[in-house]
C-alpha cells in the first residue's frame, strides 16, 4: 500500500477516534452493558460499527480539508467507497454541520469542510 | 565499505504512573538490560492514553506502540485499566482497517515489582517489531 494512502487511512482513523458519536459510545458503553439496554456482544458490534462509519467520515472529511471542494464522484474515486455511501455520509454530515455544500462543479454539487 | 545497517525499531510506550512506570524504573535501577528501542512516555494511567494518541505516534513514525497499565483490581483510579483494554480493542480492529499489522499494538499489565517482566516484555515486544519490519510509515530518513 503507498504511504500517501496510508496516510489518508489512519488521519481518517484520527477523525473517528475524535468524533463525538465514537467517543461517547466508547465512554458509556460500560454503562449500556451494564444496565441492561444492550448485551456486551451488541454493544461492541454498535461501537465497531459506528467506528466504521466514522472512519470513512474522517476519510471524507480529510480529502476534503486535503483537496477542497469536491463532487460526490470526486470523493468516491479517491475514497474507493460507492457514490450512494458518500452521499448518506456527506447529508449526515451537513447535519452535523462538519461539511457544507461549497458550490456546483458542472453538474454536481460540491462539498467543502466547515471545520478546521 | 559500509556495512548494512540492522533494523532498528522505535517503540513508544506508554507507561502509567503508579505500576508500570515504576517496574520500568525497578528495571533500570536493577541494572536489568533491556533494549534501548523504547521511548517512554509516563501518563498518570493507562485508561488516559486516547486512542489519538497511539494513532499519532504511528503518523510520526513508530514502528511499534506498547501501553502498559496496572494489573486488573490494581487500577489506582480503580478501572482506568480497563477502559484501556476496551480502547485497545478498537485500536487493534482499526489498525487492521486501517492495513497496518495489529501486532505493532500491544497492551501489557506489568505491577511496580515486576521489573523483570517489564525487561522480557519490551525485549520480546522488539523481537517482534523487529520480524514484522519497519513501519511503512517510517520516515526514511530518519536516523
Amino acid at each position: 500500500m503507498a504511504e500517501e494512502e496510508l496516510r489518508a487511512k489512519l488521519r481518517a482513523a484520527t477523525e473517528a477516534f475524535s468524533s463525538e458519536r465514537v467517543r461517547w459510545l466508547l465512554g458509556r458503553s460500560k454503562y449500556i452493558a451494564e444496565v441492561g439496554k444492550l448485551k456486551p456482544e451488541e454493544v461492541k458490534a454498535l461501537i465497531t460499527d459506528v467506528l466504521r462509519e466514522e472512519m470513512e467520515r474522517g476519510h471524507i472529511l480529510s480529502e476534503l480539508k486535503a483537496n477542497g471542494p469536491l463532487t460526490v464522484p470526486e470523493l468516491s474515486e479517491r475514497t474507493g467507497l460507492p457514490k450512494r455511501r458518500i452521499m448518506w455520509h456527506l447529508i449526515c454530515m451537513m447535519k452535523d454541520g462538519r461539511v457544507a455544500i461549497w458550490g456546483k462543479k458542472g453538474d454536481y454539487y460540491a462539498f467543502s469542510a466547515t471545520k478546521g | 565499505m559500509a556495512r548494512e545497517r540492522e533494523f532498528e525499531p522505535l517503540i513508544v510506550a506508554f507507561c502509567c504512573n503508579w505500576c508500570s512506570y515504576a517496574g520500568a524504573d525497578l528495571a533500570g535501577t536493577s541494572r536489568i538490560e533491556y533494549p534501548t528501542n523504547v521511548r517512554i512516555i509516563r501518563v498518570m494511567c493507562s485508561g488516559r492514553v486516547d486512542p489519538v494518541f497511539v494513532l499519532e505516534a504511528f503518523k510520526m513514525g513508530a514502528d511499534g506502540v506498547l501501553l502498559t497499565g496496572c494489573h486488573p483490581g490494581d487500577c489506582h483510579y480503580i478501572d482506568g485499566n480497563l477502559k484501556a483494554e476496551m480502547r485497545a480493542r478498537y485500536i487493534r480492529m482499526c489498525l487492521e482497517e486501517i492495513g497496518l499489522e495489529p501486532e505493532r499494538f500491544r497492551l501489557e499489565w506489568v505491577s511496580a515489582s515486576e521489573g523483570v517482566r517489564f525487561a522480557q516484555l519490551v525485549k520480546e515486544f522488539t523481537e517482534t517489531i523487529k520480524r514484522l519490519g519497519p513501519s511503512p510509515l517510517r520516515r526514511r530518513e530518519r536516523g
